[in-house]
């Protein structure tokens, strides 16, 4: 019972609040749909059953009501009509002429007083004739009795009438006889009259009991009218009520719907087929400007869609309404622009579903305004931008910054190799090789920032070699000793790797990575202990690194801020605080690159402890041998060198013949295609820039022409920029190698491009960082690799021509093409020397347009640097060493 | 249907006024001897000594006549009436001697005596008749005159009441008046 009971309550309560929403909303009834039917149906069946009965009989009963009161009335007209005068006074007054007539024959005493008798037996006559005549007296005559006294009396007025219609003389003879005659009749009319009313109270008996039997069958009739009344009266009562609880839920619902409706932020529209709008709510006024009032039964169309819209709008209306396929309709979120009463155009979202209100089509429209939205977007997308770019700028900055850097340093360096030929004594030579150790990194720092743009450009970076790992520790420490012991810090290395010193990995990384870590720990630290302890890791082929110190410390919350880009803690890091803040992100980066971890565990006041893991696997069978100058080659491969650049070309030739290579060299592409066609090589080295046929252009006639089939092309380009190395790779090229190019650099490029030699790569030692690769200056490059005669025989060469080309230059009034043919050159040539003024001179000339006056003021400033160095060169013998 | 009743009236009327022109005023006479005509209807004050108007057959027959069919409950099968209208009997009244009646009783012969109310004295109401199916009546046959209505015509007057104040053998009407 009470589970039925529930059931029915929630079927009640379903049926309410959606029914009475159903015709507007039915579509846009946001809690699911619910079809449900609004009908008698959910009443009980008793009560439904007992209403149909009562609509049935109760026309029933009013029939025959109507029916039986009819007859009623026809009856009590009969009564009323019925020819009933009074019958017993027209009978009685028979009697009473009767006896008139009697008393006035008796009274008779001469024949004046005849006239009396005449008169008054006419008035007895004309009684006993309505008798005779008289329908009201039918019944009597038809009556045995009646018919027979009327019979008689008739009879006995006949005789009357002869005796009385005679002369008065006569008459007065037959006084006598006709009183004789009335002494009989006497009895007759009394009888007459006795009849009558015996007659009369028998009719009016039976005509009684008709009409009770009629008006009881009445009564019982409108007792049931009025039952049958009473039910449907209470019936009617229930469902009234019903109606009335149906009706407050409903106005309950549909103003909790309106009250969603007004409160909606999102305006709300109800447009019907015509596009004419039927509802609008407050929102809607708010954001389109129109009152409630301008908008209903106005066209939507006119009034909120843009003009360049409309024509659209109209389409897909069109398209919807006769295919009934939708396009907006019930697809979610779209978004378009909407127009406001003061014309601005604005973005709006909007949403359509279709609703059937009363067998009409309705459009319900939810559109909310997403300018604002939209102008955030903007200004987050241009805080972004603007962010983007001054990140980019940054790299920039720092790019150029240490390329910049880096020709100075080569010069440090370089001078500080020579002071070691000076047969320095003990002291200074620790000096010196403290200058050189932290020289060195500095320049790999600054190689390290270009490889961090370079890293971010998704561009490969240094290739894994083996290395004495202890060695490049103990270096490292030693060179951090002195900036240690300046903050009073002591630094101690703890170096406990078993099984031999030499593993394979990136060195230059890890000696970043380690020299940002000790360099940090020092800078944090002052009167306390920097510990690097080096040991093997817990997981197999890992090597960890503990660099701890007894400094300030970080903040747990700082923690994981350190590892981001440009963080200084300001606070926390006090007078220490002079980088740039990027030390540590370069480093997590570089480990990150390794396949290594880093992690941080720090108390305030207490110290820090950095540790870094990194995967490092040991070279057992290791020579301890020193690394050499050039690695040993115990081959030779037919290599190709095409350049236009004289010198450039020369150099390249005799680095690599005095690697034991067989050399071809060609000036241009043209001659390369040619080269490569004649012979087969394991090697060709090709320059981007030059003239007439270009690098990109030759590769792809020796590709087409599979000229070298299976064989590397290297190119050989002074651009630097990530984007040009992805447009030469993207032409065939195996690989970038940016001018200026070590002879060391030379010869790894060669073992790992070469045909064949991926075998020999092992075998062939790499140089540690001891023995830099940019220790010494280009120009002295040049002159080891050619040989003191040739190179100073090259450089008079260069020296003539550019002075030769700064006349023609200042002379011409306008550039020709074999001028801009010769700064090309000539820019090469400056290149290889590493003179870079220079060089981005002469790139200026080249690249300035024909026919336009040629600049010359920069290169001739820049040569006026360079020649009396070059010069010098020429005069020392001292580079023959 | 009422003005078909008027012309068939009318044209029984001209029959009739011929009919009295020769056949009728001679047997009046024969019955009288005198010379003077009878009197067939008193009107008379209540309590009043001198009646107000005594009208022969002649002077009813000079009033504007009509006539009707009906059936009564004191006779079989339709019967045609023809008479003076008991309205223009007061009218006459009111016109000779000013008095306008307020109430009037209808005498028969034999003393039978009823109050007939002043408003049936109506166009198309009460009739003081003196022909039955185009024959004078005589006193043995409800004559010589006799109260009557349009029983038919009005389903009013088939009441008991009515019935009551169609008195036959009519000789006097009583009437109250007022002067006007």
């Amino acid at each position: 019972m009470q589970t039925s009971r529930q059931a029915q309550q929630t079927r009640t309560t379903e049926t309410v609040a959606p029914a009475g929403l159903r015709g507007v909303f039915s579509a846009a009834w946001p809690f699911g749909r619910k079809p449900v039917v609004l009908l008698p149906g959910g009443w009980p069946r008793i009560t439904k059953v007992l209403f149909f009965l009562a609509l049935v009989i109760l026309p029933l009963l009013a029939v025959q009501a109507v029916r039986m009161g009819l007859e009623v009335v026809q009856r009590l007209d009969g009564l009323s009509a019925a020819a009933t005068d009074n019958m017993q006074w027209v009978l009685s007054q028979a009697e009473v002429e009767h006896l008139k007539l009697q008393s006035e024959t008796l009274l008779v005493v001469e024949p004046a007083d005849l006239a009396k008798v005449r008169r008054q037996f006419d008035i007895y006559y004309s009684r006993i004739n309505t008798f005779v005549e008289g329908p009201l007296f039918a019944d009597m005559r038809n009556s045995d009795r009646g018919g027979r006294v009327l019979h008689r009396l008739e009879a006995r007025r006949e005789t009357l009438v002869e005796l009385i219609d005679v002369p008065d003389a006569e008459l007065m003879q037959n006084r006598a006889e006709i009183l004789a005659q009335l002494q009989g009749n006497g009895d007759e009319v009394r009888e007459l009259a006795l009849l009558g009313v015996s007659m009369q109270v028998k009719g009016a008996e039976g005509k009684r009991l008709n009409l009770f039997a009629l008006l009881s069958r009445m009564a019982f009739v409108v007792v049931a009218l009025v039952v049958a009344l009473a039910i449907t009266a209470l019936l009617l009562g229930g469902m009234y009520r019903r109606g009335r609880a149906l009706a407050m839920e409903r106005s309950k619902a549909l103003s909790r719907m309106e009250a969603m409706i007004s409160s909606s932020l999102d305006a709300i529209l109800v447009v019907d087929r015509k596009g004419t709008i039927l509802a609008f709510n407050g929102a809607a006024e708010t954001i389109f400007g129109y009152s409630r009032d301008e908008a209903i039964g106005a066209n939507m169309e006119r009034l909120i869609i843009p003009p360049h819209l409309r024509a659209a709008h109209r389409m897909g209306m069109d398209r919807y309404w006769q295919t009934g396929e939708p396009r907006l309709v019930g697809n979610g979120r779209v978004q378009l622009d909407a127009l406001r009463k003061s014309g601005e155009v604005f973005p709006v979202e909007l949403s359509l579903s279709v609703s059937r209100s009363q067998a009409d089509l309705v459009v319900v429209s939810y559109i909310r305004d997403i300018s604002d939205r939209i102008a955030a977007e903007e200004a987050l997308r241009r805080a972004r931008d603007d962010a983007l770019a001054g990140e980019q700028a940054k790299a920039n900055l720092l790019t150029v910054m240490s390329h910049e850097m880096r020709t100075p340093l080569t010069g440090i360096l370089g001078a500080v190799d020579l002071l070691h030929l000076t047969d320095p004594d003990e002291e200074q030579l620790r000096y010196l090789n403290a200058m050189q150790v932290s020289g060195e990194l500095l320049l790999n720092h600054v190689n390290d920032i270009l490889q961090l743009s370079s890293l971010e450009a998704g561009v490969a970076s240094e290739e894994a070699s083996a290395f004495d790992l202890r060695q490049i520790l103990d270096g490292l420490v030693e060179s951090q000793k002195a900036s240690a012991s300046n903050r009073g810090n002591q630094l101690v290395l703890n170096y406990n790797i078993k099984g031999g010193d030499y593993v394979v990995g990136r060195v230059r990384a890890l000696q970043q990575a380690l020299l940002n870590l000790i360099g940090n720990a020092i800078k944090f630290t002052s009167d306390g202990q920097i510990t690097v302890d080096v040991e093997h890791s817990t997981s197999p082929g890992q090597i960890a690194f503990h660099i701890s110190d007894t400094g300030a410390g970080i903040a747990p919350q700082d923690q994981k801020r350190i590892f981001e880009d440009f963080i200084t803690l300001d606070a926390s890091f006090g007078r220490g605080s002079e980088g740039t803040g990027l030390g540590l992100a370069i480093t997590r980066r570089i480990v990150d690159s390794l396949g290594g971890n880093i992690t941080c565990e720090s108390e305030l006041g207490e110290g820090s402890l950095f540790t870094l893991t990194l995967p490092l696997t040991l070279e057992a069978k290791q020579t301890p041998e020193r690394a050499q100058d050039r690695p040993a080659l115990e081959c030779s491969f037919k290599i190709l060198v095409v350049e236009d650049n004289d010198i450039n070309r020369e150099l390249l030739q005799q680095m690599l013949q005095s690697q034991g290579h067989q050399v071809t060299a060609a000036a241009g592409g043209a001659q390369a295609v040619e080269a490569c066609r004649m012979q087969k090589f394991d090697l060709i080295l090709m320059d981007i820039s030059m003239p007439e046929v270009d690098g990109i252009e030759a590769i792809h006639r020796i590709r087409a022409g599979q000229l070298a089939e299976g064989v590397e092309i290297v190119a050989l380009t002074a651009h630097t920029g990530p984007e040009d190395h992805a447009r030469i790779l993207a032409a065939g090229f195996a690989e970038v190698a940016t001018k200026p190019i070590s002879g060391l650099d030379l010869a790894a490029l060669v073992l790992r491009r070469a045909q064949g030699s991926s075998a020999l790569i092992a075998s062939a030692p790499q140089a540690t960082s001891a023995q830099p690769a940019r220790g010494q200056s280009d120009i002295i490059q040049f002159f080891e690799t050619l040989g003191p005669e040739r190179a100073q025989g090259f450089l008079q060469t260069f020296i003539a021509e550019v002075t030769q080309f700064i006349t023609q230059i200042q002379a011409g009034s306008a550039l020709q093409m074999a001028q801009r043919k010769e700064a090309h050159r000539l820019a090469g040539s400056a290149a290889v020397l590493g003179l870079a003024e220079l060089r981005s001179a002469l790139s200026d000339i080249e690249m300035l347009p024909t026919d336009a006056p040629p600049a010359a003021a920069a290169l001739e400033s820049s040569w006026q640097m360079v020649e009396p160095m070059l010069q010098a060169h020429l005069t020392q013998p001292a580079h023959t060493a | 249907m009422k003005r078909w009743k008027m012309i068939f009236s009318l044209a029984f009327l001209c029959g009739l006024l011929g009919l009295s022109a020769t056949g009728d005023i001679g047997m009046a006479r024969a019955e009288t001897q005198s010379g003077q005509e009878p009197v067939l209807l008193t009107v008379a004050q209540e309590g009043g000594t001198s009646p107000l108007l005594s009208l022969s057959l002649q002077d009813l027959q000079g009033f504007d006549i009509e006539s009707f069919t009906t059936a009564t409950i004191w006779t079989t099968g339709p019967q045609e009436f023809t008479g003076v209208p008991l309205v223009d009997i007061l009218a006459r009244l009111q016109q000779e001697q000013g008095l306008k009646t307020t109430s009037i009783k209808a005498r028969a012969v034999n003393d039978y005596m009823v109050e007939v109310p002043v408003s049936d004295a109506v166009e198309g109401g009460a009739m003081i008749a003196f022909q039955r199916n185009g024959k004078l009546m005589s006193l043995r046959n409800k004559g010589p005159l006799w109260v009557v209505y349009p029983y038919d015509s009005n389903a009013a007057y088939r009441s008991e009441a009515t019935y009551s104040r169609s008195v036959w053998q009519l000789d006097r009407l009583i009437v109250e008046t007022t002067l006007q």
